[in-house]
């Protein structure tokens, strides 16, 4: 028996396929801004500190 | 002036009960609205997605513009969400509403909690304590057949706590400049990001570990009601003996004595929930770490950790381990690389160690 079970087919995938896809492309949109935004933030804090 | 709350406690469970509000609204309405199949996967993927991301953008916000009332537009959202449930066809737009209003009360669960808390971590561990609560009455509400009406009135009852809670905030941002400064939890002999790369990797290890875990004793809905009240009742608890038994202490702690009853608790019950409540306990102290990293930017440390919960959830949607042994063999090794993050993130317990 697999360990591991991938959960979703090519089926499922095509009847999901559009928000599935604006989703990656959300997350990513907002991964990128947390990430500039920590570190201006962090650069912000050290700039104080100092 | 003296203080009228000065541990930030009160506030704590202030900011509970809007959390608790915020995600019976939120569950009542996905498992309301979806149905079952592809519908209710992608809906609970989108629900993810834009409660939890979007709250580092809107954190950093927030901690720029204090005047802005995260609170109250939270619940003017959340209520708007659910009544577009109502009246639209198309689910999807209600959903994004009812998202950022999750996001909206959440981030002002934590500037007030954090802001308020001088140090302590109890009152933002109360916090985010009600939120498992609520998950799981909002299933509970949704299977009573509790008109939806009924929920816009708990969203209104919400807005005198929160109206409350963001008072003390204003009082903390009047008696300090820094709004957190207070937190000084972290290791200062490594870098500020590699603190929070290590935090956010906890989280999004316990994120995964909240649905991987092996719980085939949970069954029927009393059953899941448990798994949510031990998860609740340890993320309170994990501030309180934080505070009381020092950080680092309580964070490794709990993290290693989670392993075993987890790994065994697959068919028992009661050994199962004292692991759940156990791993809980990290939630509050992972956060308490980023805030001491970011002491003027809480809301975008809350934010971080709710990042990391979406990147340990969002596997869950595609991937599952089919056996127990290769389940508890990946939790095991989680757990150590955990306790290690921990131990590297977190600075020596200064009043108990």
């Amino acid at each position: 028996m697999a360990d591991f079970a991938v959960l979703i087919d090519s089926a499922f995938l095509s009847e999901i396929r559009a928000p599935f896809w604006i989703a990656v492309g959300v997350f990513s949109a907002l991964v990128a801004v947390s990430v500039f935004l920590v570190i201006r933030a962090l650069k912000a804090e050290k700039d104080d500190a100092d | 002036m003296e203080p009228r709350m000065k541990s930030g406690v009160g506030v704590g469970f202030l900011y509970a009960y809007v959390h608790f509000v915020t995600e019976v609204v939120c569950f009542y309405a996905l498992n309301a609205c979806f149905g079952s199949g592809a519908g209710l996967w992608i809906a609970f993927l989108i629900y993810d997605l834009l409660a939890f991301v979007p709250q580092a953008p809107l954190g950093y916000l927030a901690d720029k513009r204090q005047s802005i009332p995260f609170g109250l537009i939270g619940l003017v959202l959340l209520a708007a969400g659910l009544s577009l449930f109502y009246v639209t066809s198309v689910p999807y737009l209600p959903l994004v509403v009812l998202c950022l209003g999750n996001c909206c009360t959440h981030i002002s669960g934590a500037e007030a909690t954090l802001r308020t808390a001088n140090g302590k971590l109890a009152p933002s561990a109360i916090f985010v304590a009600g939120g498992s609560f609520g998950v799981i009455t909002g299933k509970l509400l949704y299977l009573a057949n509790v008109p939806f009406w009924a929920l816009i009135l708990l969203c209104l009852s919400a807005v005198v706590f929160v109206l409350y809670g963001d008072s003390f905030r204003t009082e903390a941002n009047a008696r300090s400049n820094i709004a957190c400064k207070a937190f000084s939890y972290h290791r200062k002999t490594i870098g500020a990001a590699a603190v929070i790369v290590l935090c956010v990797f906890v989280v999004a290890v316990r994120g995964y570990m909240g649905y991987g875990i092996p719980t085939s004793w949970k069954k029927t809905l009393l059953e899941t009601v448990l798994f949510f009240c031990a998860m609740g009742l340890g993320k309170g608890l994990g501030g309180v003996l934080a505070d009381r038994f020092g950080v680092r202490r309580t964070a490794i702690a709990s993290t290693v004595l989670a392993l075993p009853f987890l790994l065994a608790g697959d068919q028992l019950i009661l050994v199962s929930l004292i692991g759940v409540l156990l791993f809980s306990m990290t939630m509050s102290i992972t956060l308490a770490v980023l805030v001491s990293v970011l002491p003027r930017h809480p809301g975008l440390a809350f934010g971080l950790t709710t990042i990391g919960l979406f990147c340990g959830t969002a596997p869950i949607f595609f991937f599952r381990f089919t056996t127990v042994f290769a389940n508890s063999v990946l939790i095991a090794i989680l757990t150590v690389v955990c306790v290690i993050a921990l131990f590297c993130a977190i600075g020596k317990d200064e009043k108990h160690g």
